[in-house]
């Protein structure tokens, strides 16, 4: 078996004021599969969700499990105009952590994404690992995590970009 | 070097040199075996990573259980398995044992739809201890219910060295468009 070095760092940005939404976009098709991670500080606590290629249509679901210490639960959504990553949303003063496998983003099927989210907030908090679907044969060319109520990823959230690509 | 546009105040894109991370092999499905197998495995990594799209059965809506093997033991006895999971509507979380079953993606309704998953195999050169793996897998179907997502642990009692690695479907070929990548991380 002969191997072959992987796992690309193809972008990253960092914000220096609140925006309400971060984007990577032109994602060329060299890679199988995505990583994404974000380090998330909120403005003030709001939902974030995901949409690839800025597709506004009902191609979205998800089926997600959570916990924060005192309760777990399950929950998913269909038809929906994007993935719908948390209601939990980040706090100002921990930073939530959000990592994307986005599996065969260039293939011809479905577009079929895992996540987890990690974010402890000394006391409370919780952690969520969610499957998403993207009900799409087209690449992803444009990843878009963004906070619907407004500017609310801080200044200092980071966002990272990676490709791994089979042999 | 692709072109990459970023969207956002603040910009600071850039390319970097390859990590500690490595692509293996690959191998796909094709509708005529059950069974899909990694072997002759390197021992120069220090773990190791499957990374998976695939089904098997379509439109079953099926449990299609995965069961991984190494070093071709069939022997239920030397595996266990825990995991939680969530679906939805139905029990939030739970936690079960199986023997020699890597709980993983399951049987999609459309040859459009896969399941998905990263599996983690670390110290698997180690020939002093037994080997423990984890599992992140999920499917959805747009909220019909039989969306899944399941985080688990898998136990091999088997102090050698892993050299192959078995990924069996539970109750049909893998089927054509299912790919199984394995990585090394150095």
């Amino acid at each position: 078996m002969a191997d072959t070095a992987t796992y690309d760092l193809i972008a990253s940005q960092t914000l220096a004021s609140a925006a309400s939404s971060i984007t990577f976009s032109s994602i060329a098709a060299s890679w199988t599969d995505l990583r994404i991670v974000f380090n998330v500080t909120a403005v003030s606590t709001d939902n974030l969700y995901v949409r690839y290629n800025g597709d506004t249509a009902s191609n979205y679901s998800i089926t997600e499990l959570w916990g924060d210490g005192a309760s777990t639960g399950s929950l998913q959504t269909s038809n929906a105009a994007f993935l719908y990553i948390t209601d939990k949303g980040s706090i100002t003063t921990t930073p939530a952590l959000y990592a994307f496998d986005i599996f065969s983003y260039a293939g011809s099927a479905y577009k079929t994404t895992l996540w987890n989210i990690a974010n402890d907030r000394n006391g409370s908090g919780y952690s969520t690992s969610g499957v998403g679907l993207w009900r799409s044969t087209s690449a992803i060319t444009s990843v878009n995590l963004y906070s619907p109520g407004g500017s609310n990823l801080a200044a200092g959230t980071t966002a990272y970009l990676y490709g791994i690509k089979a042999a | 070097m692709p072109i990459l546009g970023i969207i956002a105040s603040q910009i600071s894109g850039h390319l970097a040199p390859p990590s500690s991370f490595y692509s293996i092999a690959t191998a796909t499905g094709n509708n005529t075996s059950t069974i899909i197998t990694f072997s002759s495995i390197p021992q120069t990594y220090k773990s190791l990573q499957i990374r998976m799209m695939g089904s098997a059965a379509y439109g079953s809506n099926g449990n299609t259980n995965i069961y991984c093997q190494f070093n071709s033991d069939s022997t239920a006895a030397n595996y266990y398995n825990h995991f939680f999971f969530g679906a939805g509507s139905t029990t939030p979380a739970s936690s079960v044992a199986l023997s020699r079953l890597c709980n993983g993606p399951d049987t999609p309704v459309t040859t459009s739809t896969f399941g998905v998953g990263v599996i983690d195999f670390i110290d698997y050169t180690s020939t002093t201890k037994n080997k423990t793996t984890r599992a992140f897998t999920g499917y959805d179907f747009n909220g019909d219910g039989i969306g899944y997502v399941a985080l688990s642990s898998q136990l091999w009692m088997n102090t050698s060295a892993i050299t192959s690695i078995s990924l069996v479907a539970g109750d049909a070929n893998w089927s054509t468009g299912t790919t199984i990548a394995l990585y090394g991380v150095k």
